[in-house]
């Protein structure tokens, strides 16, 4: 049996990280794979391209409302594709502490055996990168994601938060944390991006994997609460999710 | 405090299904459940050739140390000259802001250093505290890095209050990673003791029939023990789980080693005892012993006579070394109704013991033990007997007979059976006595001089 994979995608927030995720996971579900993605964002909308632009109860949410009466089946939704589609959740901006948050909800998964009950081929932590605090960093350690990748634009603040989680991978190495194996480069149309970048990664120590460019065909998707592989017959995007999707799977665990 | 609203406000056993619904009689607890740390504490500092650091901030370490230093040398069995490492010692990492900001690794490796410059220890347990597992620190990982770098055992105890009310998953939790501490043994046919917290088993009838039958104890967690004993204990045919807080432990143990585990808690019923000594020995591979059978009979003639005596006293019911379910259902096998249950947990529905005392009863419970607001209640509610502890003088005032299971931790058989009897047969009497019942010489005479 194949081993399963699990990818943690961190990047800036509102860089596209979950826009990308979404899609990415749609791609590998079209393709034929079982997906799990796990939002880990106290925004709780990592899956909503996936739920018809719904938004799904969260598991810290679910442990406030349920206790110990709490059952997978409160906290996995299946979304477009088959997708499972689970988001931790967190506090309101200004209180409480969102990385603690991100600890207690991998804790109630790997309690409920949720990786086990539903033997995903791949999990994809989508994963806020701006705060790599103990908790924001619980999905690259402790066996969590295996593989990690990074999304930026080259805009200056992005490449930092990604020089930044770089940081934090590189100083986990050793103890067997997570590697990381790319960087997903959405664009922004900067001028000379793909060459500001390129030399951000020299730094970095990292290569570009995929090329997402601009495509109003993202915004027109989400309009209707979906990803391009729902809202299309087809379309260029479809093209390059599925790109970036081959080239996940190319790589060895 | 008003016991009539405090009455009003009780929920039946009936109707609750989880201890979150049921409501503690104030929200300030006596004497209270303490912390997973002195749990944590309290099993370390007994195992020799063990250091126990803790990683938190001042009060924390300070807590710590003040508490081993008043048990330094006492077990928790009541033995004395029982040590830890280091003396029975604690060693702390105390933690500033900076380190919560910034995380303890580079404080936890100078601490480290110094350590093991100092008491070359053998074997440490890293127990974190609230503060530590807030922020996230991955001290696993650490403790691994240690390990690599010393070359002894480090063994990280997760021990923050804030997920817990108890200090018992404190003990169960160090218990369980003592499982990393072990290595693959041939069997010696021994038995390990699992989850004996107080008492000391030695002195209890299971002791005696497995010494009788040529079955030594190998390791007992909690309890004085050495690294080594630590390390040989899946050398055991069977490990004896005596409280739940064993089970995790055991089972780590059957999964990693293949060492079967039975269950064998203080229950009161005969009939518990007997199957329980059947699986207990089916898994030794041995006979049942002849003296196990003559126990049973002899409990049972005990328990014919004494139940022909028993009235339906009604009782309160505290905390008790006992197996607390299965201990009313007895009790209202003997002819007991219970009023008032005061528990720290509800079984499942479908529950043995709870289905045998809802068939017969529908007791108000309570969260916790809470001695302090109890005595509100005895007006109220007006028991016979209270069971546990509670307010002696209070009690007393009331007419209620208190029954405590003195010597409770040292027992483990059908001695259980033998003293939930006597206690029940002498608190009847008692009780009758107060109510001036019971026939005395005094008013035999006085009876035949006023005919």
């Amino acid at each position: 049996m194949k081993e399963m994979r699990k990818i943690a995608i961190y990047g800036k927030g509102g860089i596209g990280k979950s826009t990308t995720t979404s899609n990415l996971s749609a791609a590998l579900a079209v393709m034929g794979k079982k997906v799990m993605q796990v939002g880990c964002d106290p925004k709780a909308d990592s899956t909503k391209n996936l739920m018809k632009g719904k938004r799904i109860p969260t598991v810290l949410e679910m442990i406030k409302e349920k206790g110990e009466d709490l059952e997978l089946e409160d906290i996995v939704f299946e979304g477009f594709g088959g997708v499972l589609c689970v988001e931790s959740g967190g506090p309101t901006p200004g209180v409480g502490c969102a990385g603690r948050g991100i600890i207690s909800a991998f804790e109630k998964l790997e309690e409920l055996d949720a990786f086990e009950k539903y033997k995903p081929d791949i999990v994809i932590y989508d994963v806020l990168g701006d705060v790599v605090c103990g908790g924001f960093a619980m999905p690259i350690r402790g066996g969590y994601a295996r593989e990690v990748y990074i999304i930026s634009s080259g805009e200056m603040m992005s490449l930092y938060a990604a020089n930044n989680i770089a940081m934090a991978i590189r100083g986990f190495g050793n103890r067997g944390y997570a590697k990381l194996k790319g960087l997903i480069l959405n664009s922004k149309n900067i001028e000379n991006e793909v060459a500001i970048v390129e030399e951000a990664l020299k730094e970095i120590g990292t290569e570009i994997v995929q090329i997402i460019p601009r495509s109003s065909e993202i915004q027109k998707a989400e309009s209707i609460g979906g990803t391009v592989f729902e809202a299309f017959e087809e379309s260029e995007m479809q093209r390059v999710y599925n790109q970036l999707a081959e080239f996940i799977l190319a790589q060895e665990n | 405090m008003d016991g009539i609203k405090m009455a009003e406000s009780l929920k039946k056993l009936r109707d609750v299904n989880k201890i979150k619904d049921v409501e503690p009689l104030s929200n300030a607890l006596f004497p209270g459940y303490h912390c997973p740390l002195m749990g944590a504490m309290l099993t370390i500092k007994e195992i020799e050739d063990a250091v126990m650091m803790v990683l938190g901030p001042d009060e924390c370490a300070y807590y710590t140390k003040m508490a081993t230093a008043r048990m330094r040398g006492m077990s928790m069995t009541g033995a004395g000259g029982i040590t830890g490492g280091l003396l029975g010692n604690v060693v702390s990492v105390v933690l500033d802001s900076h380190d919560v900001t910034f995380g303890c690794k580079e404080k936890l490796e100078e601490a480290f250093e110094e350590l093991v410059e100092e008491y070359k220890p053998k074997t440490v347990f890293l127990v974190t505290t609230c503060v530590v597992e807030i922020i996230g620190d991955d001290i696993e990982s650490l403790a691994d890095l240690f390990k690599e770098k010393y070359g002894f055992p480090v063994e990280v105890v997760h021990a923050e209050n804030f997920k817990t009310d108890d200090h018992l998953p404190g003990i169960q939790d160090t218990m369980t990673v003592c499982a990393n501490l072990m290595k693959e043994q041939e069997c010696n046919g021994s038995v390990n003791i699992l989850g004996q917290r107080l008492g000391d088993f030695t002195k209890s009838e299971l002791y005696n029939i497995l010494q009788e039958s040529g079955v030594y104890k190998g390791l007992q967690l909690p309890g004085h023990c050495n690294l080594e004993q630590i390390v040989k204990a899946p050398s055991a045919k069977v490990n004896i789980v005596v409280h739940p807080i064993g089970i995790p432990l055991a089972k780590k143990m059957k999964k990693k080693f293949g060492v079967p585990y039975m269950i064998f808690e203080r229950e009161s019923k005969p009939e518990n005892i007997l199957s329980s000594y059947e699986e207990l020995y089916k898994l030794l591979e041995k006979p049942l012993p002849e003296k196990v059978k003559i126990l049973y009979n002899n409990v049972k003639e005990k328990e014919k006579k004494i139940k022909s005596k028993i009235e339906k006293l009604k009782y309160f019911s505290g905390n008790t070394a006992f197996s607390t379910y299965e201990l009313h259902s007895y009790l209202i096998e003997l002819g007991l109704e219970p009023i008032l249950i005061q528990t720290s947990d509800i079984p499942s529905s479908d529950d043995r013991d709870l289905k045998l005392i809802l068939k017969k009863s529908d007791p108000f419970v309570t969260r916790a033990a809470n001695i302090g607001p109890l005595k509100y209640l005895y007006d109220v509610l007006k028991p016979d007997l209270n069971i546990g502890a509670g307010n002696p003088m209070e009690m007393r005032k009331k007419n209620i007979v208190s029954i405590v299971f003195a010597n409770a931790y040292n027992i483990l058989g059908f001695e259980v059976t033998e003293t939930v009897l006597d206690a029940v047969d002498n608190a009847c009497s008692d009780f009758k006595k107060i109510k001036g019942g019971s026939a005395n010489e005094f008013m035999s005479k006085l009876s035949h001089s006023i005919k």
